[in-house]
């Protein structure tokens, strides 16, 4: 049994790195003060990006490269964008201002 | 005075109540106060780094919090699935044709054993070829070596036929059957007791005290994990699923009239097989697989009949002979007929073999059949049926009554039932061809996951979600780059040491 890799670790970082992500959402939003649409965009950014993290790694432990790849294409990628339109909303562009 | 870790001599603080409550403050003011700095100087620990601390132990609290919190609600969320998921028939699993004269399957018609020997003098040269087929060391995946696995991966098969006495040696099948008990000596002696016990062939006197149906029913199942099963489940017998009819080439037709008594349960296992090795089918590694299968079949099955006989009921060992393995792991709770004909379970898929016991204990608590959506997504899947090599099994869509073929094939099914009648003469000329088994369609069914978490999840989801969705996941199931055939690289990973720590260590 490995201490430092292994599934049993993966989830213990998976907890970290969500008490984390919520930590920073809240900090955030005391900062840029969230509506319901940042909120939901930033929310499911979160998800996405934990759950990515959780398929690839758990692929690399099954041994499956391939998957672990695409995992990172079909859900770190949406939770990218995700962030970019939460982000373009709390935090308006140029453009935004001058409208 | 009492000393810090330094060994230094500090003051003893008497620090009234409010100054305790100071100390633990999170008011930056107060932490300018002279009890810090005394409190610092004397253990080098001051109320910032309590803070520190006592962030860390929250944030880590927390984190352990929100695991406890999520593997309750994941606990939560996994009944609720399941639920939802797994579904009892309601009805008997097997439908038979109405009107149909259902006759039960000859073993003399199995065709891996001695159908097409007796059928068709034409394929002993072909079963010599496939049972000896050399190899070929410029070709990866049929080198020497892995050659010497696939052989060796059933070797026990063979060897334990041998352990079972003068009924089995000679036979030429996959069988233990163990019909009459060798009471006699070859000098026609009565065999003493002992000696019974010893080759396992002793049926104790004295039943067991079983208090309870589960009590049984754990004892038999934890003894069967313990023996090497990966999945045990117990059913009624049901004759439909018996063999008519036994053979073996060397001593000719027996049948039930031959068994010296009534079965009434069949205690049916499943043994997973190697993830990593099946996915290089359909070469000699999957076959080392597939052959490892095989002989835990023989050893478990040996074990577990007479752990039964030990608690003093009679029990027949039976892998591929006696009766038909999937219709009595479907009836045991075990899992599903796919598409290719195969069982598929839900945490192994068809990644599986199987063995069973005949007992006539019957005071157990017996499993039901179930269903997660295998029928459903079989027939949008067709994943097997695209890369069978020898076109062997149906693109049907729906299951039928009959198979689609009528030729010499049809010896090897047995028709009346619903569900997808494949093409077993191909199937077996392919094997010959190639040299051992196939399991091509064991290798890419979507079923065919190492256990984790995420492929539960697709499987539950899939289970939920209707048609459409299956096509799209089947889809998803080949870009993810999962279910290879002929895949060199398979082969190299089986064979690689790269995480593998053979020493435990490295």
């Amino acid at each position: 049994m490995n201490i430092f890799s292994g599934i049993e670790i993966l989830f213990f970082w998976l907890g970290v790195l969500t008490t984390l992500s919520v930590g920073v959402l809240f900090y955030l939003n005391r900062a840029y003060r969230f509506d319901w649409k940042s909120w939901s965009l930033s929310g499911m950014g979160v998800f996405l990006l934990i759950f990515c993290v959780a398929w690839s790694a758990s692929s690399v432990l099954e041994g499956e490269p391939q998957a672990a790849a695409l995992g990172l294409v079909f859900f770190g990628c949406p939770a990218v964008v995700f962030f970019l339109l939460a982000r373009r909303l709390v935090i308006p562009g140029k453009n935004a201002e001058n409208d | 005075m009492a000393l810090n870790l330094t060994g230094k001599k500090i003051p003893k603080l008497h620090l009234r109540f409010d100054q305790m409550i100071e100390l633990t403050s999170l008011d930056v003011n107060k932490m300018k106060s002279p009890t810090k700095t005394i409190h610092k100087k004397a253990g080098k620990l001051g109320r910032r780094d309590f803070f520190k601390l006592g962030a860390l132990g929250a944030a880590l609290g927390v984190t352990g919090a929100s695991q406890v919190a999520g593997n309750a609600a994941s606990k939560a969320l996994d009944k609720a699935t399941d639920d939802t998921v797994f579904k009892s028939p309601g009805h008997d699993p097997f439908e038979l044709k109405p009107g149909y004269p259902y006759r039960r399957f000859d073993e003399i018609n199995t065709f891996q054993s001695t159908g097409p020997m007796r059928r068709d003098a034409k394929v002993i040269p072909k079963m010599v070829k496939f049972i000896w087929p050399g190899f070929d060391n410029d070709q990866v995946g049929y080198r020497q070596v892995d050659w010497a696995l696939s052989k060796a991966g059933q070797s026990l098969k063979f060897k334990m036929k041998t352990l079972e006495g003068k009924w089995d040696q000679e036979r030429f099948d996959f069988t233990m059957l163990d019909l009459k008990p060798t009471d006699m000596e070859d000098d026609g002696k009565k065999k003493p007791d002992i000696l019974k016990i010893l080759e396992g062939n002793y049926v104790y006197p004295e039943k067991a005290p079983f208090k309870t149906k589960q009590e049984a029913t754990d004892a038999i199942k934890r003894a069967a994990r313990l023996y090497g099963a990966d999945l045990v489940g117990i059913t009624p017998r049901d004759e439909r699923f018996d063999y008519q009819a036994f053979f073996d080439p060397k001593n000719g037709r027996r049948n039930w009239k031959d068994v010296p008594f009534e079965p009434k349960s069949v205690i049916v296992m499943a043994f997973e097989m190697d993830y990593e090795a099946m996915t290089a089918a359909p070469t000699h590694v999957a076959d080392g697989a597939t052959g490892d299968g095989y002989s835990q079949m023989h050893k478990t099955s040996y074990q577990m009949a007479v752990f039964m006989k030990c608690l003093g009921y009679q029990a027949i060992p039976s892998n591929n002979d006696v009766g038909l393995s999937i219709p009595y792991a479907v009836k045991a709770g075990l899992g599903e007929v796919g598409r290719h004909g195969l069982l598929i379970t839900y945490k192994y898929g068809p990644r599986i073999r199987l063995a069973k016991i005949y007992t006539d204990f019957d005071f157990v608590e017996y499993d039901k059949p179930i269903e997660f959506g295998v029928q459903e997504f079989c027939k949008r899947c067709m994943r097997c049926a695209d890369v069978c090599p020898s076109n062997a099994i149906t693109k049907a869509i729906n299951p039928t009554y009959e198979p689609e073929f009528q030729d010499e094939s049809n010896w090897f099914v047995n028709p009346g039932f619903k569900k997808y009648y494949n093409n077993l003469k191909k199937c077996f000329d392919f094997w010959v061809e190639n040299g051992n088994g196939c399991s091509s369609c064991i290798s890419v069914c979507p079923y065919n996951k190492p256990d984790f978490w995420h492929h539960r999840l697709v499987d539950k989801i899939s289970a939920m979600l209707p048609g459409p969705v299956h096509s799209f996941m089947r889809e998803m199931d080949k870009i993810f780059g999962y279910g290879n055939t002929y895949d060199e690289g398979a082969v190299k990973r089986f064979w690689s040491s790269k995480n593998k720590k053979y020493l435990g260590y490295k």
